[in-house]
């Protein structure tokens, strides 16, 4: 038990405390991303376990009808409502993902092409030149129309000023690549010239291009779909709204908290009260009416007073942290910890 | 009870009234702001570089901290600093989407002919977790654009131009931290930094957590900051100083209806002293 | 009305319904509270997790671990060979599993080593942090008692660098509670933080006041111009 919460802090531990020179000779710094990976991963296993306790406390209460069955069916409903949204949203968009990398791979093509010509792969087998270009104009083809027909039905669903200024660019494009597949289609491939090698190279840009235009036409098409009009209105019809008119309860209850329990009985709440009506008036806009200098005198206090005392606050619980960190990390206060099963 | 249900009243009347109204004032002029404004406006960009904003906050304080994403991504837009949206808070997920848009579409309709496009003057990286790991995991990466592998599109980052080749994270020479939660500037500040390399740091907060943010201004870890609505505002005026046709009146009747709401707030805090007092007093005067 | 604008449309209307509901709580606790309540933990719990997968655990792990990044290009050559490293990410993920034999009374203690290991992995993090944090502020307070500017003392810098240092150690020795006696010089020079800390915690106040009110601002904003004008177009299309 100790050991593995040990072991769970020495990576990073020794990442920290190491000379950079260590870290890299060792392979830590090669592959630190993906370790770092890995923790996340570990934290990001637990997502399920509050569904699952949510579930099982509010199913509960539903399929037996306790008091109060019909909200807990509320929230059921909320859960599951927000998880399929969610979960065909994310298809859809992983299909258009998908769509848009197939068009992504006609500029890297080329580049591999143009690269793995001028370089030989040792570690790999890849065809001749002209047989590469092929298929790079057979695919670029393909794309091509593709791209074409979903801009038409972009154009049939309607459009608006922004959207015919993409659809305009796409087209554009559209035909900038046609043009150099073309040119690719008539030069000779017996090997790589200069000059092949400079058609290949604005090839693969137009093509970057032309990827980048298309995934944010597809974009703002999909941003049209039912299932985004969904996920949509669940977050910004209920979600977002929801959140923030509970936390608004609290600018009213605040009020009636200022009326009811905010008395000068002492001269220090007097200078609690008189350092809260600084701050508040040095920062509306009514403040300097009362007196010209009140955002002034309001920056002052947070500046020197506030500021000092807030970081003693932190200074000293801080080091608490850290001296926890320290314990936590070796086990040192973990008697109720790791007592063992009860 | 009847008198608790007042003071809501009269609160909700407070804050109504000037919306309702659309009654604005000139913002409180907040020196912390100005500094901020002065760091987004020298910081200079070399191609490659960009600056990086999170965007750590959710419906719960997105009264504060959405008018301060939206002033400073005016400023860096306005600016043409190539920026980087990200979050480490899920609920955060839609605004990197919605912000951004809402005020290229605001600008282009300000300034016709001028565009402000997504891959040019912005890309969404989206919400990344793992807080303290991502962020030192991705500081140590020898380019950024690499690591963050895909934009919320799928589409490479490597593929917009602009945002091609990045680099290591010494090239990301301004860093914008939009939050209202605890521990989140902190994941920022301890982490985001390496060897050398200490970033230039601006932060929005909500009220609630100004106090501390000025201990990290006085310490210079950070080096402009808004404060709630009250920062936003003061911003949006500086912005509008400088380009007059940048609008900003909404931003003014909610500062001001906030400002009411606070007298409000102030009036009953000195009746609640008082009240009692000639209570007492009635009470021994017979 | 096209289906964007009517999904607009809804969601404001809604939104505005939602935001009533909760404020109805200012008047009694109510079924219409509470509907709208759970509604929203509904939503709340399920995004988070979905998020998590579909943002991080889909694209970072398992593709990379399923080799659905490896792109087969036109010619059928791929663009990297497939990296079987990836799958050592089975190792966190069963790792991580472990958490969910906390349901178990026999094996909860499985759930324990992953706790563990997640709390060593935060420990070594927080004492990185510390260091990273506490330094500057550390250095920062060290502040010169008498400043000249520009050759000429400043009366005004001078004081507030003394009152800056004042206050930190006077707040920082109130919170000494470990050593020090109530005869001692650190006992009698306790009380005096006390006043300082409230000059804090007051702007702490007023700052929270800012906080709560902007959350109020925003839902009578949204309440009065955006649904009211809902409502408005609902009724005028009626």
């Amino acid at each position: 038990m100790r050991i593995f919460t040990f072991l769970g802090g020495v990576y990073f531990f020794l990442y920290f405390v190491l000379p950079e020179s260590a870290v890299t000779a060792i392979g830590m710094k090669a592959h630190h991303e993906q370790i770092s990976n890995g923790f996340i991963v570990i934290g990001a296993m637990a997502v399920g376990l509050g569904i699952f306790n949510i579930v099982r406390a509010h199913g509960s209460r539903v399929v037996f009808q306790r008091p109060g069955w019909f909200n807990s069916f509320a929230l059921l409903v909320g859960l599951a409502a927000i998880i399929s949204a969610t979960a065909v949203q994310w298809i859809e968009s992983t299909r258009n993902s998908r769509d848009i990398s197939s068009v992504q791979v006609l500029g890297e093509f080329a580049t591999r092409i143009t690269d793995d010509a001028r370089t030989p792969p040792t570690d790999r087998v890849v065809p001749p030149l002209a047989q590469r270009i092929a298929a790079l104009v057979r695919y670029g083809d393909e794309r091509t129309e593709l791209i074409e027909s979903h801009t038409n039905l972009s154009v049939e669903a309607g459009t608006n000023g922004a959207t015919s200024v993409l659809v305009g660019e796409v087209r554009e494009r559209l035909a900038a690549a046609r043009v150099k597949l073309g040119e690719l289609r008539a030069a000779s491939w017996e090997r790589l010239t200069e000059d092949n090698a400079t058609l290949l190279t604005q090839f693969s840009q137009d093509a970057a291009k032309l990827a980048s235009s298309y995934s944010i036409i597809k974009r703002s098409h999909d941003a049209h779909s039912t299932s985004q009009k969904v996920y949509d209105f669940l977050f910004d019809g209920l979600f977002n709204q929801l959140g923030s008119a509970m936390f608004a309860l609290l600018g009213v209850y605040i009020a009636a908290a200022a009326y009811r329990a905010f008395r000068v009985r002492t001269v220090e709440s007097g200078l609690m009260m008189m350092a809260a009506v600084i701050v508040m008036l040095g920062q509306i806009s009514f403040g300097k009416e009362i007196y010209e200098n009140m955002p002034s005198l309001r920056q002052w206090l947070l500046e020197v007073p506030n500021s000092a005392a807030f970081r003693a606050i932190r200074l000293g619980a801080g080091v608490a942290g850290l001296m926890l960190a320290i314990r936590m990390w070796l086990s040192i206060e973990s008697k109720s910890f790791s007592s063992g099963r009860k | 009870m009847g008198g608790r249900r007042l003071i809501y009243l009269i609160m909700i009347l407070a804050v109504g009234l000037p919306i309702v109204f659309g009654i604005s004032q000139k913002p409180s002029r907040l020196v912390s702001a100005e500094r901020m404004y002065d760091v987004v406006e020298k910081v200079r960009m070399e191609p490659g570089e960009v600056a990086m904003v999170w965007f750590d906050f959710g419906p719960n304080t997105i009264a504060e901290n959405e008018p301060q994403a939206q002033v400073l991504l005016e400023h860096l837009f306005r600016r043409r600093i190539p920026v980087i949206l990200l979050s480490q808070y899920q609920q955060a997920e839609r605004f990197l989407t919605s912000i951004p848009s809402q005020v290229a579409k605001r600008l282009e309709a300000e300034s016709p002919g001028q565009h402000w496009s997504y891959g040019e003057a912005w890309i969404n990286a989206g919400f990344r977790p793992g807080g303290a790991i991502f962020i030192q995991s991705m500081v140590n990466a020898a380019d950024i654009s690499k690591f963050l592998g895909r934009d919320v599109n799928g589409m490479p980052i490597s593929n917009y131009p602009t945002f091609s080749s990045i680099g290591g994270v010494e090239r990301v020479k301004l860093v914008g931290e939009v939050t209202g939660l605890i521990g989140v500037l902190d994941n920022i500040i301890q982490f985001f930094q390496k060897n050398e390399y200490q970033p230039t740091i601006v932060h929005g907060c909500t009220s609630i957590t100004i106090p501390e943010a000025y201990i990290f201004l006085d310490s210079g870890q950070i080096k402009g900051l808004l404060e709630g609505i009250a920062g936003a505002a003061w911003y949006s005026e500086i912005l509008k100083e400088h380009f007059p046709q940048s609008e900003n009146k909404e931003l003014l009747v909610t500062n001001t209806a906030l400002s009411a709401a606070h007298i409000v707030l102030i009036l009953l805090i000195v009746f609640g002293n008082i009240v009692p007092f000639v209570e007492r007093w009635r009470g021994r005067n017979g | 009305m096209d289906s964007s604008s009517a999904w607009s449309l809804a969601s404001v209307l809604v939104g505005g319904l939602a935001t009533l509901a909760i404020f109805s709580f200012l008047i009694k606790e109510n079924a219409f509270y509470r509907f709208f309540e759970h509604l929203f933990i509904g939503i709340a719990s399920g995004l988070g997790p979905m998020l998590i997968v579909r943002d991080f655990l889909w694209p970072n792990i398992i593709e990379p671990m399923l080799g659905l990044t490896v792109v087969t290009y036109p010619d059928g050559t791929q663009s990297e060979p497939y990296e079987p490293l990836y799958l050592l990410y089975l190792i966190p993920m069963v790792f991580g599993c472990l958490y969910y034999f906390i349901y178990s009374q026999r094996y909860s203690w499985l759930a324990k080593l992953v706790i563990g290991f997640t709390l060593g992995a935060s420990g070594a993090l927080a004492i990185r942090g510390f260091f990273a944090e506490a330094g500057p502020q550390i250095a920062s307070s060290f502040k010169p008692l008498i400043v000249f500017i520009d050759g000429n003392l400043s009366l005004m810098e001078s004081f507030n660098n003394a009152l800056f240092v004042a206050t930190l150690l006077l707040v920082l020795n109130y919170f000494f509670f470990t050593f020090g006696k109530e005869g001692s010089l650190q006992g009698k020079m306790a009380p005096l933080g006390r006043p300082l800390l409230m000059v804090c915690f007051g702007a702490f106040f007023g700052s929270t006041v800012m906080a709560r009110l902007a959350l109020l601002v925003e839902r009578v904003q949204f309440v009065v111009h955006d649904w009211v004008a809902a409502v408005g177009s609902v009724v005028g299309l009626g």
